[in-house]
Protein backbone atom coordinates (compact mmCIF):
# COMPACT_ATOMS: atom_id res chain seq x y z
CA UNK A 1 0.00 0.00 0.00
CA UNK A 2 2.92 2.54 0.74
CA UNK A 3 5.35 1.64 -2.23
CA UNK A 4 1.86 2.04 -4.62
CA UNK A 5 1.45 5.67 -2.67
CA UNK A 6 4.97 6.40 -2.98
CA UNK A 7 4.88 5.57 -7.06
CA UNK A 8 1.52 7.77 -7.21
CA UNK A 9 2.78 10.69 -5.40
CA UNK A 10 6.11 10.68 -7.87
CA UNK A 11 4.23 10.44 -10.88
CA UNK A 12 2.41 13.07 -9.36
CA UNK A 13 5.66 14.98 -9.23
CA UNK A 14 7.21 14.36 -12.33
CA UNK A 15 3.60 15.59 -14.46
CA UNK A 16 3.62 18.72 -12.29
CA UNK A 17 7.30 18.99 -13.58
CA UNK A 18 6.59 18.54 -17.17
CA UNK A 19 3.21 20.81 -17.23
CA UNK A 20 5.55 23.23 -15.43
CA UNK A 21 7.72 23.18 -17.84
CA UNK A 22 5.36 23.10 -20.55
CA UNK A 23 3.83 26.48 -19.96
CA UNK A 24 6.92 27.81 -19.26
CA UNK A 25 6.92 28.49 -15.20
CA UNK A 26 10.22 28.01 -13.70
CA UNK A 27 11.68 24.82 -12.52
CA UNK A 28 13.52 25.67 -9.46
CA UNK A 29 16.89 24.38 -10.56
CA UNK A 30 16.45 26.48 -13.77
CA UNK A 31 19.73 28.72 -14.29
CA UNK A 32 19.76 32.61 -14.90
CA UNK A 33 20.60 31.59 -18.37
CA UNK A 34 18.23 29.15 -18.79
CA UNK A 35 15.72 31.74 -16.75
CA UNK A 36 16.40 34.12 -19.81
CA UNK A 37 16.26 31.93 -22.56
CA UNK A 38 12.66 30.35 -21.11
CA UNK A 39 12.01 34.20 -21.08
CA UNK A 40 13.04 35.21 -24.55
CA UNK A 41 10.13 32.68 -26.32
CA UNK A 42 7.55 33.23 -23.01
CA UNK A 43 5.75 35.90 -25.06
CA UNK A 44 5.08 33.55 -28.56
CA UNK A 45 2.76 31.22 -25.95
CA UNK A 46 0.77 33.93 -24.12
CA UNK A 47 -2.67 35.26 -24.71
CA UNK A 48 -2.84 39.03 -23.12
CA UNK A 49 -4.30 42.50 -23.05
CA UNK A 50 -1.83 45.02 -20.95
CA UNK A 51 -0.45 48.45 -20.59
CA UNK A 52 3.32 49.18 -20.47
CA UNK A 53 4.64 52.65 -20.20
CA UNK A 54 7.71 52.86 -22.42
CA UNK A 55 11.00 55.81 -22.33
CA UNK A 56 13.96 56.43 -24.74
CA UNK A 57 16.79 58.73 -22.87
CA UNK A 58 19.29 60.36 -24.75
CA UNK A 59 21.53 63.20 -24.22
CA UNK A 60 18.83 65.90 -25.89
CA UNK A 61 15.40 64.33 -25.08
CA UNK A 62 13.44 61.99 -23.86
CA UNK A 63 10.62 60.29 -25.05
CA UNK A 64 8.18 57.92 -23.41
CA UNK A 65 4.70 56.62 -24.31
CA UNK A 66 2.07 54.29 -22.99
CA UNK A 67 1.01 51.15 -24.96
CA UNK A 68 -1.54 49.19 -25.27
CA UNK A 69 0.08 45.85 -25.73
CA UNK A 70 -2.60 42.66 -27.45
CA UNK A 71 -0.92 39.32 -27.95
CA UNK A 72 -1.73 35.99 -28.71
CA UNK A 73 0.37 33.45 -29.95
CA UNK A 74 2.10 33.97 -33.12
CA UNK A 75 0.96 37.66 -33.33
CA UNK A 76 1.16 40.97 -30.82
CA UNK A 77 -0.06 44.70 -31.77
CA UNK A 78 1.55 47.93 -29.66
CA UNK A 79 -0.94 50.69 -29.61
CA UNK A 80 0.79 53.98 -29.26
CA UNK A 81 -1.13 56.38 -26.77
CA UNK A 82 1.19 59.40 -27.00
CA UNK A 83 -0.33 61.96 -28.84
CA UNK A 84 2.94 63.02 -30.07
CA UNK A 85 2.74 59.63 -31.80
CA UNK A 86 -0.22 60.29 -33.87
CA UNK A 87 -2.08 57.00 -33.14
CA UNK A 88 1.24 54.78 -33.96
CA UNK A 89 0.30 50.69 -33.88
CA UNK A 90 2.49 48.13 -34.81
CA UNK A 91 1.27 45.04 -35.77
CA UNK A 92 3.82 41.65 -35.63
CA UNK A 93 2.23 38.80 -37.24
CA UNK A 94 5.61 35.88 -37.51
CA UNK A 95 8.59 37.73 -38.77
CA UNK A 96 6.36 40.62 -40.78
CA UNK A 97 5.96 43.89 -39.09
CA UNK A 98 3.60 46.11 -39.75
CA UNK A 99 3.94 50.04 -39.05
CA UNK A 100 0.47 51.31 -38.95
CA UNK A 101 0.17 55.08 -39.73
CA UNK A 102 -2.98 56.07 -39.32
CA UNK A 103 -2.54 59.93 -40.49
CA UNK A 104 -1.33 58.45 -43.75
CA UNK A 105 -3.75 55.31 -43.26
CA UNK A 106 -0.38 53.96 -44.19
CA UNK A 107 0.58 50.27 -43.66
CA UNK A 108 4.69 49.64 -43.94
CA UNK A 109 5.56 46.35 -43.57
CA UNK A 110 9.19 44.73 -43.67
CA UNK A 111 10.50 41.61 -42.27
CA UNK A 112 12.89 41.14 -39.34
CA UNK A 113 14.03 36.94 -39.07
CA UNK A 114 14.60 35.44 -36.17
CA UNK A 115 17.77 33.50 -35.95
CA UNK A 116 17.95 31.06 -32.74
CA UNK A 117 21.65 31.32 -32.93
CA UNK A 118 21.56 35.25 -31.92
CA UNK A 119 20.76 33.86 -28.60
CA UNK A 120 23.43 31.54 -28.42
CA UNK A 121 25.82 34.33 -29.18
CA UNK A 122 24.38 36.55 -26.80
CA UNK A 123 25.42 33.74 -24.08
CA UNK A 124 28.58 33.82 -25.22
CA UNK A 125 29.53 37.41 -25.17
CA UNK A 126 27.26 38.13 -21.94
CA UNK A 127 27.11 36.87 -18.60
CA UNK A 128 23.76 36.48 -17.04
CA UNK A 129 23.16 36.45 -13.34
CA UNK A 130 20.00 36.43 -10.78
CA UNK A 131 20.20 39.95 -9.23
CA UNK A 132 16.96 39.36 -6.30
CA UNK A 133 13.76 38.59 -6.74
CA UNK A 134 11.72 41.12 -6.17
CA UNK A 135 7.39 42.18 -6.65
CA UNK A 136 6.39 44.02 -9.62
CA UNK A 137 2.76 44.64 -10.79
CA UNK A 138 1.86 42.49 -7.61
CA UNK A 139 3.58 39.48 -8.82
CA UNK A 140 7.09 38.06 -7.82
CA UNK A 141 9.70 38.35 -10.25
CA UNK A 142 13.52 37.41 -10.85
CA UNK A 143 15.79 40.48 -11.86
CA UNK A 144 17.96 39.53 -14.04
CA UNK A 145 20.96 40.93 -15.07
CA UNK A 146 22.60 40.60 -18.74
CA UNK A 147 26.46 42.11 -18.82
CA UNK A 148 28.96 42.55 -21.53
CA UNK A 149 31.97 40.16 -20.64
CA UNK A 150 34.56 42.16 -21.27
CA UNK A 151 32.91 45.97 -21.49
CA UNK A 152 30.45 45.45 -18.60
CA UNK A 153 28.44 47.63 -20.83
CA UNK A 154 25.86 47.59 -23.02
CA UNK A 155 23.89 45.71 -20.54
CA UNK A 156 20.34 44.83 -19.80
CA UNK A 157 18.07 43.94 -16.59
CA UNK A 158 14.94 41.85 -17.13
CA UNK A 159 12.50 41.21 -14.63
CA UNK A 160 11.50 38.21 -15.24
CA UNK A 161 7.26 37.12 -14.21
CA UNK A 162 8.47 33.16 -11.97
CA UNK A 163 4.41 32.06 -12.69
CA UNK A 164 4.42 32.88 -16.77
CA UNK A 165 8.32 33.78 -17.32
CA UNK A 166 6.86 36.87 -19.34
CA UNK A 167 9.47 39.76 -18.89
CA UNK A 168 7.48 42.10 -17.23
CA UNK A 169 10.07 45.09 -17.19
CA UNK A 170 13.11 46.04 -18.70
CA UNK A 171 16.35 48.49 -18.71
CA UNK A 172 18.44 49.20 -20.77
CA UNK A 173 22.13 50.35 -19.99
CA UNK A 174 24.03 51.36 -23.51
CA UNK A 175 27.74 51.51 -24.34
CA UNK A 176 29.00 54.33 -21.86
CA UNK A 177 26.83 52.60 -18.88
CA UNK A 178 23.83 55.02 -19.18
CA UNK A 179 20.25 54.15 -18.76
CA UNK A 180 19.10 53.92 -22.17
CA UNK A 181 15.68 52.56 -22.37
CA UNK A 182 13.04 51.55 -19.96
CA UNK A 183 9.96 49.61 -20.51
CA UNK A 184 7.59 48.26 -17.96
CA UNK A 185 4.20 46.77 -17.56
CA UNK A 186 1.52 48.47 -15.71
CA UNK A 187 -1.12 46.19 -16.05
CA UNK A 188 -2.14 42.48 -17.37
CA UNK A 189 -5.38 41.24 -18.42
CA UNK A 190 -4.72 37.33 -19.06
CA UNK A 191 -6.46 35.20 -21.78
CA UNK A 192 -8.94 37.79 -23.10
CA UNK A 193 -10.50 37.23 -25.91
CA UNK A 194 -8.81 39.10 -29.26
CA UNK A 195 -10.83 39.40 -32.21
CA UNK A 196 -8.31 38.68 -35.60
CA UNK A 197 -8.62 42.10 -36.85
CA UNK A 198 -6.46 43.58 -33.99
CA UNK A 199 -3.55 41.85 -36.22
CA UNK A 200 -4.83 42.57 -39.78
CA UNK A 201 -4.21 45.57 -42.15
CA UNK A 202 -7.84 46.40 -42.68
CA UNK A 203 -9.70 47.22 -45.94
CA UNK A 204 -8.59 51.39 -46.65
CA UNK A 205 -5.52 51.03 -46.18
CA UNK A 206 -2.70 51.41 -48.71
CA UNK A 207 0.10 49.26 -48.43
CA UNK A 208 3.44 50.08 -48.24
CA UNK A 209 6.67 48.01 -48.78
CA UNK A 210 10.03 49.19 -47.37
CA UNK A 211 12.41 46.90 -48.86
CA UNK A 212 12.75 45.21 -52.34
CA UNK A 213 13.22 40.85 -51.25
CA UNK A 214 11.72 41.05 -47.64
CA UNK A 215 14.32 39.14 -45.09
CA UNK A 216 16.49 38.07 -48.08
CA UNK A 217 20.09 37.43 -47.77
CA UNK A 218 22.92 38.54 -50.20
CA UNK A 219 26.18 37.13 -50.81
CA UNK A 220 28.73 40.06 -51.51
CA UNK A 221 29.25 39.67 -54.77
CA UNK A 222 25.73 39.74 -55.54
CA UNK A 223 25.24 42.64 -53.85
CA UNK A 224 28.29 44.25 -55.81
CA UNK A 225 26.32 43.40 -58.89
CA UNK A 226 23.25 45.22 -57.44
CA UNK A 227 24.50 48.08 -55.81
CA UNK A 228 27.15 49.09 -58.93
CA UNK A 229 30.42 48.97 -56.95
CA UNK A 230 32.31 46.28 -54.92
CA UNK A 231 30.55 46.23 -51.40
CA UNK A 232 33.52 46.59 -48.64
CA UNK A 233 33.54 44.33 -45.64
CA UNK A 234 35.23 46.05 -42.31
CA UNK A 235 38.19 44.24 -41.46
CA UNK A 236 38.19 45.14 -37.68
CA UNK A 237 34.99 44.29 -35.78
CA UNK A 238 35.28 44.37 -31.56
CA UNK A 239 35.22 41.21 -29.91
CA UNK A 240 32.33 38.95 -29.94
CA UNK A 241 30.78 40.44 -33.20
CA UNK A 242 29.97 37.63 -36.24
CA UNK A 243 27.90 38.57 -39.43
CA UNK A 244 24.25 38.16 -38.81
CA UNK A 245 23.30 39.57 -42.91
CA UNK A 246 24.21 41.20 -45.99
CA UNK A 247 20.94 42.86 -47.38
CA UNK A 248 20.28 45.28 -50.78
CA UNK A 249 18.16 48.61 -49.02
CA UNK A 250 16.95 51.65 -51.29
CA UNK A 251 16.64 54.57 -49.51
CA UNK A 252 13.77 56.95 -50.43
CA UNK A 253 15.66 58.82 -53.38
CA UNK A 254 16.18 55.62 -55.00
CA UNK A 255 19.58 55.27 -54.29
CA UNK A 256 20.61 51.23 -53.74
CA UNK A 257 22.63 50.58 -50.72
CA UNK A 258 24.65 47.45 -49.26
CA UNK A 259 23.49 46.65 -45.64
CA UNK A 260 26.16 44.66 -44.16
CA UNK A 261 24.91 43.90 -40.08
CA UNK A 262 26.96 42.21 -37.65
CA UNK A 263 25.68 41.31 -34.25
CA UNK A 264 26.84 40.08 -30.64
CA UNK A 265 23.47 38.72 -28.91
CA UNK A 266 22.27 41.73 -27.22
CA UNK A 267 24.06 44.54 -29.68
CA UNK A 268 24.01 45.07 -33.28
CA UNK A 269 26.33 47.49 -35.94
CA UNK A 270 25.04 48.16 -39.37
CA UNK A 271 27.32 49.31 -41.97
CA UNK A 272 25.41 51.12 -45.07
CA UNK A 273 27.68 52.04 -48.52
CA UNK A 274 26.28 53.42 -51.02
CA UNK A 275 27.00 55.74 -53.78
CA UNK A 276 27.48 59.83 -52.12
CA UNK A 277 25.19 61.35 -55.08
CA UNK A 278 21.73 61.00 -54.55
CA UNK A 279 19.30 61.93 -57.43
CA UNK A 280 16.89 64.53 -57.35
CA UNK A 281 18.36 65.52 -53.66
CA UNK A 282 21.94 66.83 -55.10
CA UNK A 283 25.36 66.02 -54.52
CA UNK A 284 26.69 66.56 -51.39
CA UNK A 285 22.91 66.54 -49.33
CA UNK A 286 22.77 64.74 -46.34
CA UNK A 287 26.20 62.91 -46.42
CA UNK A 288 28.26 65.17 -47.73
CA UNK A 289 29.43 66.43 -44.32
CA UNK A 290 31.93 64.16 -43.71
CA UNK A 291 33.71 64.87 -47.03
CA UNK A 292 37.40 65.12 -47.05
CA UNK A 293 38.07 64.41 -43.45
CA UNK A 294 39.31 61.16 -42.31
CA UNK A 295 37.59 61.17 -39.14
CA UNK A 296 36.59 64.37 -37.48
CA UNK A 297 33.52 65.47 -35.71
CA UNK A 298 31.18 62.91 -37.92
CA UNK A 299 30.18 61.21 -35.05
CA UNK A 300 27.17 61.96 -33.56
CA UNK A 301 24.70 60.21 -30.33
CA UNK A 302 21.61 59.20 -31.51
CA UNK A 303 18.55 61.51 -30.67
CA UNK A 304 15.80 58.38 -30.90
CA UNK A 305 17.56 55.63 -29.71
CA UNK A 306 20.73 54.39 -27.97
CA UNK A 307 24.07 54.69 -30.13
CA UNK A 308 26.36 56.62 -32.44
CA UNK A 309 26.22 57.18 -36.28
CA UNK A 310 29.48 57.66 -37.96
CA UNK A 311 29.38 59.05 -41.50
CA UNK A 312 32.56 58.58 -43.59
CA UNK A 313 33.19 59.71 -47.24
CA UNK A 314 35.67 58.00 -49.97
CA UNK A 315 35.76 58.90 -53.02
CA UNK A 316 32.44 58.76 -54.61
CA UNK A 317 30.97 55.97 -51.78
CA UNK A 318 29.75 57.14 -48.07
CA UNK A 319 30.17 54.83 -45.52
CA UNK A 320 26.99 54.93 -42.55
CA UNK A 321 27.86 53.31 -39.46
CA UNK A 322 25.20 53.00 -36.63
CA UNK A 323 25.55 51.34 -33.66
CA UNK A 324 25.70 51.14 -29.59
CA UNK A 325 29.48 51.36 -29.67
CA UNK A 326 31.96 53.95 -28.02
CA UNK A 327 32.88 56.28 -30.36
CA UNK A 328 36.75 55.37 -30.51
CA UNK A 329 35.33 51.17 -32.10
CA UNK A 330 33.05 52.52 -33.91
CA UNK A 331 35.77 54.58 -36.14
CA UNK A 332 38.22 51.96 -36.01
CA UNK A 333 35.60 49.49 -37.98
CA UNK A 334 35.05 52.58 -40.04
CA UNK A 335 39.01 53.00 -40.60
CA UNK A 336 39.13 48.81 -41.37
CA UNK A 337 36.30 48.87 -44.16
CA UNK A 338 38.63 48.03 -47.51
CA UNK B 1 -1.33 52.37 -8.29
CA UNK B 2 -2.43 55.99 -8.86
CA UNK B 3 -1.53 57.07 -11.83
CA UNK B 4 2.08 59.40 -12.70
CA UNK B 5 -0.26 62.49 -13.39
CA UNK B 6 -2.06 62.68 -9.92
CA UNK B 7 1.17 61.91 -8.01
CA UNK B 8 2.90 64.54 -10.23
CA UNK B 9 0.42 66.76 -9.03
CA UNK B 10 1.37 66.04 -5.22
CA UNK B 11 5.15 65.77 -5.92
CA UNK B 12 6.21 69.21 -4.45
CA UNK B 13 4.00 68.94 -1.77
CA UNK B 14 5.78 65.74 -1.14
CA UNK B 15 9.19 67.32 -1.37
CA UNK B 16 8.39 69.77 1.28
CA UNK B 17 6.91 67.09 3.66
CA UNK B 18 3.50 68.84 3.57
CA UNK B 19 1.37 65.52 2.99
CA UNK B 20 0.03 63.92 5.00
CA UNK B 21 0.50 60.62 6.20
CA UNK B 22 -1.75 58.43 3.99
CA UNK B 23 -1.34 60.63 0.61
CA UNK B 24 2.44 60.48 1.88
CA UNK B 25 2.37 56.45 1.91
CA UNK B 26 0.79 56.23 -1.27
CA UNK B 27 3.31 58.44 -2.76
CA UNK B 28 6.20 56.47 -1.46
CA UNK B 29 4.50 53.23 -2.97
CA UNK B 30 4.08 54.65 -6.65
CA UNK B 31 7.94 55.47 -6.49
CA UNK B 32 8.97 51.89 -5.70
CA UNK B 33 7.15 50.93 -9.23
CA UNK B 34 7.78 54.40 -10.55
CA UNK B 35 11.37 55.29 -11.73
CA UNK B 36 10.08 58.26 -13.63
CA UNK B 37 8.70 59.94 -11.01
CA UNK B 38 11.80 59.33 -8.73
CA UNK B 39 13.71 61.39 -11.51
CA UNK B 40 10.23 63.97 -11.09
CA UNK B 41 11.35 64.06 -7.33
CA UNK B 42 14.99 64.18 -7.40
CA UNK B 43 15.03 66.90 -10.33
CA UNK B 44 12.93 68.66 -7.98
CA UNK B 45 14.57 68.34 -4.59
CA UNK B 46 17.57 69.41 -6.46
CA UNK B 47 16.01 72.48 -7.86
CA UNK B 48 15.04 73.01 -3.76
CA UNK B 49 18.65 72.35 -2.73
CA UNK B 50 20.02 74.88 -5.23
CA UNK B 51 17.28 77.74 -4.17
CA UNK B 52 17.90 76.70 -0.55
CA UNK B 53 21.80 77.49 -0.69
CA UNK B 54 21.20 81.24 -2.00
CA UNK B 55 21.44 83.66 0.76
CA UNK B 56 18.36 86.31 1.15
CA UNK B 57 19.39 90.11 -0.64
CA UNK B 58 18.58 93.44 0.94
CA UNK B 59 16.58 95.59 -1.54
CA UNK B 60 18.32 98.53 -2.00
CA UNK B 61 16.80 101.69 -0.24
CA UNK B 62 13.89 103.56 -1.80
CA UNK B 63 12.99 100.33 -4.39
CA UNK B 64 9.65 100.82 -3.59
CA UNK B 65 9.53 104.37 -3.55
CA UNK B 66 11.10 104.47 -6.99
CA UNK B 67 8.43 102.01 -8.42
CA UNK B 68 5.30 103.52 -7.39
CA UNK B 69 6.41 107.11 -8.49
CA UNK B 70 7.46 104.86 -11.98
CA UNK B 71 3.43 103.29 -11.72
CA UNK B 72 1.75 106.32 -10.80
CA UNK B 73 3.64 109.30 -13.37
CA UNK B 74 1.35 109.31 -16.44
CA UNK B 75 3.09 108.13 -19.92
CA UNK B 76 4.73 110.64 -22.40
CA UNK B 77 4.35 109.40 -26.24
CA UNK B 78 7.47 109.68 -27.34
CA UNK B 79 8.25 111.97 -30.47
CA UNK B 80 8.10 109.81 -33.95
CA UNK B 81 11.95 109.64 -34.88
CA UNK B 82 12.48 108.09 -38.54
CA UNK B 83 12.62 104.22 -38.59
CA UNK B 84 16.81 103.96 -39.34
CA UNK B 85 16.93 105.96 -36.34
CA UNK B 86 15.15 103.52 -34.01
CA UNK B 87 17.18 100.40 -36.15
CA UNK B 88 20.53 102.01 -35.31
CA UNK B 89 20.19 104.93 -32.78
CA UNK B 90 22.87 107.31 -33.28
CA UNK B 91 23.80 107.31 -29.90
CA UNK B 92 25.42 103.64 -30.30
CA UNK B 93 29.18 103.72 -30.63
CA UNK B 94 30.57 102.30 -33.81
CA UNK B 95 31.71 99.22 -32.10
CA UNK B 96 28.14 98.69 -30.96
CA UNK B 97 27.33 97.87 -34.62
CA UNK B 98 30.43 96.09 -35.62
CA UNK B 99 29.43 93.53 -32.91
CA UNK B 100 26.06 93.53 -34.29
CA UNK B 101 27.10 92.61 -37.65
CA UNK B 102 29.74 89.82 -36.54
CA UNK B 103 27.10 88.30 -34.22
CA UNK B 104 24.79 87.92 -37.47
CA UNK B 105 27.53 86.23 -39.17
CA UNK B 106 27.90 83.93 -36.68
CA UNK B 107 24.75 82.90 -36.11
CA UNK B 108 24.21 82.28 -39.71
CA UNK B 109 27.82 80.21 -40.24
CA UNK B 110 26.20 78.23 -36.56
CA UNK B 111 22.53 77.64 -38.57
CA UNK B 112 24.68 76.40 -41.23
CA UNK B 113 26.89 74.02 -39.65
CA UNK B 114 24.53 72.25 -37.62
CA UNK B 115 22.08 71.63 -40.36
CA UNK B 116 25.00 70.09 -41.72
CA UNK B 117 26.03 68.08 -38.92
CA UNK B 118 23.06 67.32 -37.21
CA UNK B 119 22.02 63.81 -39.02
CA UNK B 120 19.23 63.13 -37.17
CA UNK B 121 17.31 66.35 -39.17
CA UNK B 122 18.06 64.47 -42.32
CA UNK B 123 15.06 62.01 -43.84
CA UNK B 124 18.15 59.72 -45.82
CA UNK B 125 19.88 59.52 -42.05
CA UNK B 126 16.32 58.83 -40.56
CA UNK B 127 15.27 56.32 -43.46
CA UNK B 128 18.97 54.52 -42.32
CA UNK B 129 18.18 54.72 -38.89
CA UNK B 130 14.72 52.74 -39.23
CA UNK B 131 16.62 49.94 -41.29
CA UNK B 132 18.34 49.46 -38.41
CA UNK B 133 16.13 49.40 -36.00
CA UNK B 134 13.92 47.03 -37.98
CA UNK B 135 16.47 44.94 -38.67
CA UNK B 136 16.65 44.61 -34.58
CA UNK B 137 12.99 44.06 -33.80
CA UNK B 138 13.67 40.00 -33.58
CA UNK B 139 17.13 40.21 -32.10
CA UNK B 140 16.97 38.33 -28.67
CA UNK B 141 15.51 40.98 -25.57
CA UNK B 142 14.55 43.21 -28.35
CA UNK B 143 12.45 46.06 -26.22
CA UNK B 144 9.96 45.99 -29.05
CA UNK B 145 7.45 48.68 -27.73
CA UNK B 146 10.98 51.14 -27.28
CA UNK B 147 11.61 50.27 -30.82
CA UNK B 148 8.05 51.03 -32.34
CA UNK B 149 8.49 54.47 -30.86
CA UNK B 150 11.59 54.95 -32.57
CA UNK B 151 10.24 53.31 -35.99
CA UNK B 152 7.08 55.48 -35.62
CA UNK B 153 8.84 58.82 -36.08
CA UNK B 154 8.77 58.59 -40.18
CA UNK B 155 7.44 56.52 -42.65
CA UNK B 156 9.47 55.65 -46.04
CA UNK B 157 9.03 53.10 -48.42
CA UNK B 158 7.08 52.65 -52.03
CA UNK B 159 3.33 51.99 -52.49
CA UNK B 160 2.96 47.65 -52.98
CA UNK B 161 1.21 46.68 -56.04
Amino acid sequence: MMRATILVGMAAMTLAVCVASEIGAPTPAASPAERLRAAQSAEDRLTLRATLNTATFSQQSSVSSQVVVCRKPGCCRWEYQSPALKGLAMIEKGDTVIRLDPAQKTASAACSHREPGRFDLLLKNYTVTQERTEPIIGRAADVLVIKHREAGSPAKKVWVDRATNLILRTEYYDSDGKLATLTFYTDIEWNPPLADSLFEILDGWKKVAVEDDPGKHWDREGLSREVAFNVCEPAYLPAGFAVDGFHLYHCRCGVASAHLRYVDGLNSVSVFERFTQCPGRGRGRGFGWGKGRGGGRNCQLLASQPGRMLVRQVGDLSFILIGDLPETELSKIADSVK
Amino acid sequence: MKPCKDIQNQLADFAVGVLVERERAEVERHFQECPTCQRELSALQRTGAVLDALEPEEAPAGLWQSIRREIETPKQEPAHAPWWEMLFPAQWPRLAYAGLAATAILAVALLVTVSRLSPAEDDETQDFLQRHGMLAWNDPLSDKAALGVMLGRSGAGREMQ
